[in-house]
């Protein structure tokens, strides 16, 4: 109350211009004896209070304009800010080649909770087929790869083996399955591998260790669902593998459970990448390496990319655009579930498809692609090119795996051959993680 | 007015006066602000010349998440027009069923003197070919035109099939017009020239005389400078920003609806993109049907001979299909499509409202498919010199500004 008596005692003082005089003149009973119960009145001539008025309207409009100026707009289309084209957004730039400058971003891809939904309402037993094996093959092969004999003879119990033809067809009991230890798990799985034996052995989902790390931290899964998940991973030294998928899916209780947990393995490393282009850009030398592509359209993108190197700052495009047909269409999505009879795309078939405009369903078939790589590829010493094919072999020649080279180390990849993995970019290290006991080789399309 | 008038307010009063007076000037003042921000439909009046211009992606957030928009400039490859421009062709209007009078009370109609005419259509000029009159107008005839002349025939000729470029001439705002004339790679000669051949008023402007330009042009360097720079049209790049916390249920359901985008297909990766610590971003081309995927930020290759030109309106109406229905080659067919089939909104804003804009003679002049914020998805025109590119609504209407908006629906949503 004293402040604001000797505020109010410094607008006693008459302003100079006499047109224009605030005669603000304070009157209270304190001052003049009189009324003791009245409070302040304050005067003004109608100038003084026409422009007293002003004021106010004016540091009202001053106030609002400064809130409205520094508050987010909520338009129909607001613009909130700009970025800067430099603004790295989590990409990693790498070394530039005869590509470009790639900028590159690992992320981590998951099934669709609609198709896991589905497919978890009712778990089918796993079913191991034996092709143009009889029963003592079989428990030879147990035996020779970890197994007792008594435990082999356990494993093979005649309600668990049956034949189909010339194939022994093996249901493998929980027990058994859990029964294994981490070292003989491999061992086993390992010596199945390749033999068309059941998908999930031939294709077992891989993870690098940051990758079972997110799975083992994962909140959304119950413990115990967890505990049984770490019993059936076997393999180790950086790459961990888990193949027990349908045994583990028929031991958690709910659909919920069992939904989150397959969501959660479901995960697969991927990157995101794109180019970026500067000023300085030569756009020719990335037309000799991108142009050569069968169906590609690097010719159709350079009034894109030229745009882009118009720009005072230049900007990035995704390697999206690059891409052949098929890989553009495919590109970050997961198969179809197959109807019955339906053929699953694998590697190969994606690897042979790479370029066509309408895929070659010719590819499904292991003879028709096997001439055709003998017929059109040759081996070369590295990958240089974009479309270079990248395989990888067994000890046996067999060849496990294959993907298609696009520019430094990322190659386009589906692994496996099930409609849950997805066509992806990769590293070629993380794929070679995956498969460590293969070599790689490379092969480049004679026309190309 | 009496100034000696004297006003007196208690404590109480002199605080309610300025706390009412405070409180009418801050209603007033954002009022004010509100109604200078409101925006034409699709119009984004926040975002700063500065920013649109120098290349910086902005953010434009909505039901359709956060989506990052970058201003470029297309331009045709050197390397067609190189081949294209190394023999240049003189125009040909065809008359189609016409007679010689007829095609001479055309040019009257036009604005032309019937000495104009006479001239213009002195023999070789004009030949039959079955029931068709062909025209080969002479660069002195198309030059003598002056802005307003040239405007009322190429305007009369418009919609009669008579010549691709008249029926479908380059559209320019005031911005590409002027950056036009400011480009120094083009010859001084050529700009002045192109300047002469430009019609259409202060508000809208469009060049017709293609050939007839390159066709004075001497050198094919000048030639594909000038073609080079004409073709230049405003595009964006965009691309969607999912952060960590991003409600990507909800950009899935604003991006999943079109018919052959399968939604599944695009989640797993929004997904991963929100997975990580900084969130990142995918091309606005992972969303898109795969008609608009095949053909984004492309010019259309030369047509061979009767080959179909695609346009805006079989562009817009082919969005969403797997194989192009060349039904929508017939602006009739579109026309009725677009009456029985969708209804007349007030402002696009889900993803496949249509953008048309509506000219004086209530024709579609040009069309698009709405995408998000004020963005849509079109080609300016027919014939295979404009790319199909993403551009901003209030681009499309300045270079269309003689036309009016309608937004239109489909129905079946």
């Amino acid at each position: 109350l004293t402040r604001w008596r000797h505020a109010r005692s410094l607008f006693r003082q008459p302003v100079a211009a006499p047109d224009a005089t605030i005669d603000f003149v304070c009157m209270s009973q304190s001052s003049n004896g009189k009324n003791p119960g009245r409070g302040d009145v304050f005067q003004f001539n109608l100038a003084g209070l026409f422009v007293f008025c002003l004021c106010l309207i004016a540091g009202a409009s001053l106030i609002t304009l400064r809130v409205n100026g520094a508050r987010p707009r909520r338009t129909a289309h607001p613009a909130l800010a700009r970025l800067s084209p430099e603004e790295p957004e989590g990409q990693t730039p790498s070394r530039p080649g005869p590509w470009g400058e790639l900028l590159t971003q690992d992320i981590s891809l998951q099934r669709p909770v609609e198709y896991l939904n589905q497919e978890l309402k009712t778990i089918q037993p796993p079913v191991w087929v034996f092709h143009g094996m009889n029963v003592q093959q079989v428990e030879a092969l147990f035996i020779t790869n970890g197994l007792s004999q008594p435990e082999a003879e356990k494993a093979l119990a005649p309600d668990r083996l049956g034949t189909q033809g010339t194939d022994a067809l093996l249901k493998p009991s929980e027990d058994f399955v859990f029964s294994l230890s981490s070292e003989t798990r491999d061992r086993l799985y390992g010596a199945l591998r390749g033999r068309h034996v059941n998908v999930a052995l031939d294709w077992p989902y891989c993870y690098a260790r940051s990758d079972l790390e997110s799975v083992l931290a994962d909140t959304h899964l119950y413990p115990d669902d967890l505990a049984l998940f770490k019993q059936l991973l076997y393999g180790g030294n950086g790459a961990w593998r888990f193949s027990d998928f349908d045994t583990l899916m028929g031991k958690i209780p709910t659909l919920e459970r069992r939904t989150a947990m397959a969501a959660s393995l479901s995960r697969q490393p991927a990157v995101l990448a794109a180019l970026r282009i500067r000023a300085d850009t030569d756009i020719n030398e990335m037309a000799a390496y991108w142009g050569h592509l069968p169906n590609g359209r690097f010719a159709e993108l350079r009034p894109i990319l030229e745009a882009i190197k118009r720009l005072p700052k230049g900007g990035t495009v995704s390697l999206v655009y690059l891409l052949p047909p098929f890989a553009r269409e495919h590109l970050y999505t997961y198969p179809l579930p197959p109807k019955p009879g339906e053929p699953t795309p694998d590697c190969h078939w994606s690897v042979l498809n790479f370029s066509s405009v309408k895929p070659d369903n010719r590819f499904f078939d292991f003879a028709e692609r096997d001439r055709y790589i003998v017929q059109n590829y040759s081996e070369v010493v590295g990958p240089h090119l974009c479309g270079d094919v990248v395989v990888f072999l067994d000890e046996k020649g067999g060849s496990r795996h294959s993907a298609v080279y696009l520019a430094e180390d990322l190659v386009f990849t589906k692994n496996g051959e099930n409609y849950t993995m997805p066509w992806i970019l990769m590293r070629i290290p993380d794929l070679h993680a995956i498969f460590p006991d293969c070599k790689i080789f490379y092969f480049r399309n004679k026309a190309g | 007015l009496n100034l000696e008038r004297v006003f007196r307010f208690g404590l109480t009063g002199l605080i309610v006066v300025s706390l009412c007076l405070f409180a009418a000037g801050a209603f007033v003042t954002k009022k004010l602000l509100d109604f200078a921000q409101s925006s034409t439909p699709g119009r984004v009046q926040d975002m700063s010349d500065a920013a649109r211009h120098d290349g910086s992606p902005v953010p434009h957030e909505g039901p359709w998440g956060e989506l990052l928009a970058q201003d470029i400039t297309l331009e045709r490859p050197v390397d067609y027009l190189r081949e294209e421009l190394k023999t240049v062709h003189t125009p040909v209007w065809t008359f189609h069923r016409m007679t010689i009078a007829q095609v001479k009370t055309l040019f009257s109609n036009g604005g032309l003197t019937s000495i104009e005419t006479e001239k213009a259509l002195a023999p070789p000029r004009l030949s039959v070919s079955g029931a068709d009159m062909l025209f080969t107008p002479s660069a002195e005839f198309v030059l003598s035109l002056d802005p307003a002349r040239r405007n009322r025939l190429y305007e009369a000729l418009r919609g009669l099939d008579v010549n691709l470029c008249l029926d479908s001439p380059y559209h320019y705002s005031q911005a590409q017009l002027e950056w036009i004339n400011r480009d120094t790679c083009v010859h001084p000669d050529d700009r002045a020239l192109f300047k002469k051949l430009v019609y259409g008023g202060s508000e809208i402007r469009r060049f017709s005389d293609y050939e007839t330009l390159m066709g004075r042009i001497p050198t094919l360097e000048r030639r594909v400078a000038m073609a080079a720079s004409l073709s230049r049209q405003p595009a964006v790049l965009a691309r969607l920003r999912i952060r960590p916390g991003a409600d990507v249920d909800k950009v899935i359901h604003y991006w999943g609806h079109i018919p052959n985008v399968r939604f599944i297909d695009f989640y797993p990766l929004l997904e991963a993109l929100k997975g990580l610590p900084a969130g990142g971003t995918i091309s606005l081309l992972h969303l898109l049907p795969p008609f608009a995927r095949e053909r984004l930020y492309t010019f259309a290759p030369p047509p061979a001979p009767g080959e179909p030109i695609p346009d805006c309106h079989w562009t817009t109406f082919n969005f969403s299909n797997v194989k192009p229905d060349n039904r929508f080659l017939d602006p009739a067919e579109c026309a009725q499509h677009v009456d029985q089939d969708f209804y007349r909104i007030a402002q696009p804003s889900i993803y496949g409202d249509l953008v048309l804009f509506r000219n004086n003679r209530g024709q579609i002049s040009q069309s698009g498919v709405y995408l998000a914020s004020d963005l849509v998805f079109t080609k300016i025109g027919k014939g295979y010199m404009t790319p199909w590119v993403i551009m901003h609504i209030a681009d499309l209407e300045a270079m269309f500004s003689n036309c009016t908006s309608v937004y239109v629906r489909i129905k079946s949503d």
